[in-house]
């Protein structure tokens, strides 16, 4: 009977269906696994520094306080704008999203950990600063925040005491919120330099390499 | 010729156009509103599901044929043929008709509907033809009933003049109607004429898939919705009990088919029966035919809506037809749907990218086009889907006894990717003009 094609279609769809979850969900969990491995990086950087700095406090009479200080930036490139694009990709891409929303969330608020206790170190000791990089950029297709992207990574790659990062500014993430206001950021593309501002508008690395030589960057 | 086109510019049904007009703007709403994710995983689980029915139908009934019987005597035969304009095509097509093998003689009428061309001069000339004239030009429709109603046969070959029928047509095909009670029509396989431009080898592969692979799959469960205009026949009983072609209909072919159908006669293929009929050579051409094709298909089906879901017709009524009117209209809020995704991608990241940076515009688009990692996984319903249309498209080529050759790759290439878009494109545009009413113009 016909009635009998309709219900082996349906068995047939059924599988069919099943099937490309599961290969969605391997390729999901591929992708997934491959920014993972940097956001362990970084927790684990942001953990350690976290255990240095109260070490710190600890050894704060000591002469040899601020060499305790010299963090080594293990996972810069994870500070990026790049890796933040990648989530950005991903999540459009994925299926299975449930591990990559806790992923990103955990890396923020890795990266943030990072970026205070770098301010911290400044704070403490002034006469080893890093220069303070931070780009907020649109989490929406930007072209700009590429351009700026591109140009940061080429600048920053020929200078010593730099530390970069890059943060979203249209996401609903309470400390970020708080870092718009401090900077009174509006919803564009910034630049913020040792609590400086500026506009990312025609930046061209020479501009850039001039401020970052400003801040008393060690840069070739 | 003009028609009152549009189901709802008939009088009492203009309320319909409201009701068109909202459930439009209601599922593109809905379409706006969820995740295109959620769009694509339901859209592939029912083109899966579709897929999976004739795959089933197909393999359930492939080696099946239907018993013929041995006619002792043979019916008289008319073969009509409408002409419009057709010098190009008319002769080549008559001598098609007068080549056929038939074990009795039999009649050709070619009623001319106000041809312009000089051809209704050309075939006073022509012998062993009844030729018939229409005063003013009144449609295809028109010219059809003015032949049957001349016609002497009791089988009733309706041909387009750019059609033409292979030689054994007639004793392959007749005997159908005489294998069951009430077989009003029977149908035959429709191939492209000498494909030459991109265009025909694209309509070649579809053509063979239409009406060779998906017309087998529904002839074997009585589901036929169209008797095909380029050569179909008929009993012409069917005629004097449900009455003529519709003459304000632009695809009276498919009108037909259903009246016969709702009237509890029977159509049927003769699979090894074969007419070929010229198609457009360009895309606006193909465009225009395909807007009248669907715009019938639309007004037909909202005509004969009584049969959906109605159990007395079967799977007809049940599953195909509501498939027919469902798939074109989903199909049609797709594409506008993709239009506007496309168009606010445009919009929002491709033109500004382009305008801060050509260069940064085509490291992007390499980026976004050629990085196989970005590929939605909610496409992957979508690659199966796809992998049933290339088993289907390979299947026709066996069903048409022909093979797959180089020639054929470009039409098969155009046939796999641009031939689903610009369906779709075809059915949007369809289904706006009869939803605001437009007349159509032939």
């Amino acid at each position: 009977m016909v009635y009998n094609q309709f219900f082996k279609a349906a068995l047939l769809t059924a599988v069919i269906v099943f099937f490309s979850f599961f290969l969605a969900y391997i390729i999901d969990s591929t992708r997934t696994g491959e920014v993972k491995s940097f956001v362990q990086d970084l927790i684990f950087e942001s953990e350690s520094n976290r255990l240095i700095s109260k070490f710190y406090l600890f050894a704060a009479n000591s002469t040899k306080k601020c060499e305790i200080l010299q963090i080594p930036k293990e996972v810069q490139t994870a500070k990026t704008y790049q890796l933040a694009l990648k989530f950005k990709e991903y999540e459009q891409a994925n299926l299975f999203n449930t591990e990559l929303e806790y992923l990103k969330k955990s890396y923020f608020v890795n990266l943030f950990d990072l970026y205070l206790l770098a301010l911290e170190k400044n704070n403490a000791c002034p006469e080893n600063k890093d220069v303070i990089v931070v780009f907020f950029y649109l989490e929406a297709a930007c072209p700009a925040c590429i351009e700026t992207d591109y140009i940061i990574r080429n600048v920053t790659a020929n200078c010593q005491n730099i530390q970069t990062f890059a943060f979203p500014l249209n996401v609903n993430y309470s400390f970020i919120k708080a870092l718009k206001n401090y900077y009174a950021l509006e919803d564009e593309p910034t630049l913020v330099i040792n609590n400086k501002k500026y506009s990312i508008t025609n930046l061209t690395e020479e501009k850039l390499l001039t401020l970052l030589k400003l801040e008393q960057a060690i840069c070739k | 010729m003009h028609y009152e086109r549009s189901h709802f510019t008939k009088e009492g049904k203009k309320e319909l156009i409201l009701i068109g007009l909202f459930m439009f703007a209601l599922v593109v709403l809905i379409f706006l509103w969820i995740s295109y994710k959620i769009i694509f995983i339901v859209n592939g689980i029912i083109i899966i599901y579709i897929f999976s029915v004739y795959l089933f139908l197909f393999l359930d009934h492939s080696q099946k044929e239907t018993k013929l019987p041995t006619l002792k005597s043979w019916p008289e035969v008319s073969i009509i043929i409408p002409s419009f304009n057709s010098s190009q095509t008319i002769f080549k097509c008559l001598e098609a008709c007068k080549s056929l093998n038939y074990p009795k003689n039999f009649e050709i009428i070619v009623v001319d509907d106000g041809s312009q061309d000089g051809s209704y001069e050309k075939l006073k000339e022509v012998k062993g033809i009844k030729l018939l004239k229409n005063p003013r030009n009144l449609g295809k429709a028109a010219a059809l009933n003015h032949g049957i109603k001349n016609a002497k046969g009791e089988i009733i070959v309706c041909v387009d003049s750019d059609s033409y029928p292979e030689k054994d047509t007639l004793i392959k095909t007749i005997p159908y109607f005489y294998c069951e009670e009430k077989v009003g029509s029977v149908v035959v396989f429709i191939k492209v004429a000498e494909p030459k431009t991109l265009i025909q080898k694209m309509q070649e592969i579809e053509y063979n898939l239409s009406f060779g692979f998906f017309f087998k799959i529904i002839a074997f469960i009585d589901c036929l919705y169209v008797t095909p205009g380029p050569t179909s026949l008929y009993h012409k009983k069917v005629f004097e009990e449900i009455g003529y072609f519709a003459e304000d209909n632009i695809t009276e072919d498919m009108e037909i088919a259903l009246r016969i159908q709702k009237n509890g006669w029977k159509i049927k293929r003769a699979s090894d029966a074969i007419a070929y009929t010229e198609v457009p050579a360009d895309l606006i051409g193909l465009f225009k035919q395909r807007l009248r094709w669907f715009r019938g298909a639309i007004y037909n089906l909202l005509t004969y809506f009584d049969m959906f879901f109605n159990p007395r017709y079967k799977t007809l009524g049940l599953f195909i037809l509501p498939l027919v009117l469902f798939s074109g209209f989903f199909t049609a809020i797709f594409f506008f749907w993709a239009i506007l995704n496309y168009f606010d991608l445009f919009w929002k990241f491709a033109l500004p990218t382009f305008l801060y940076s050509p260069i940064l515009f085509f490291q992007s688009l390499a980026l976004y086009f050629l990085d196989i990692r970005l590929v939605n996984s909610s496409f992957l319903l979508g690659f199966f889907g796809f992998l049933f249309w290339l088993f289907f498209c390979l299947k026709s080529f066996e069903l048409a006894n022909e093979k797959l050759k180089t020639y054929h790759i470009p039409g098969f290439v155009l046939m796999l990717f641009f031939y689903p878009v610009f369906i779709g494109f075809s059915f949007f545009v369809s289904y706006l003009m009869e939803f605001s009413g437009q007349r159509y113009r032939w």
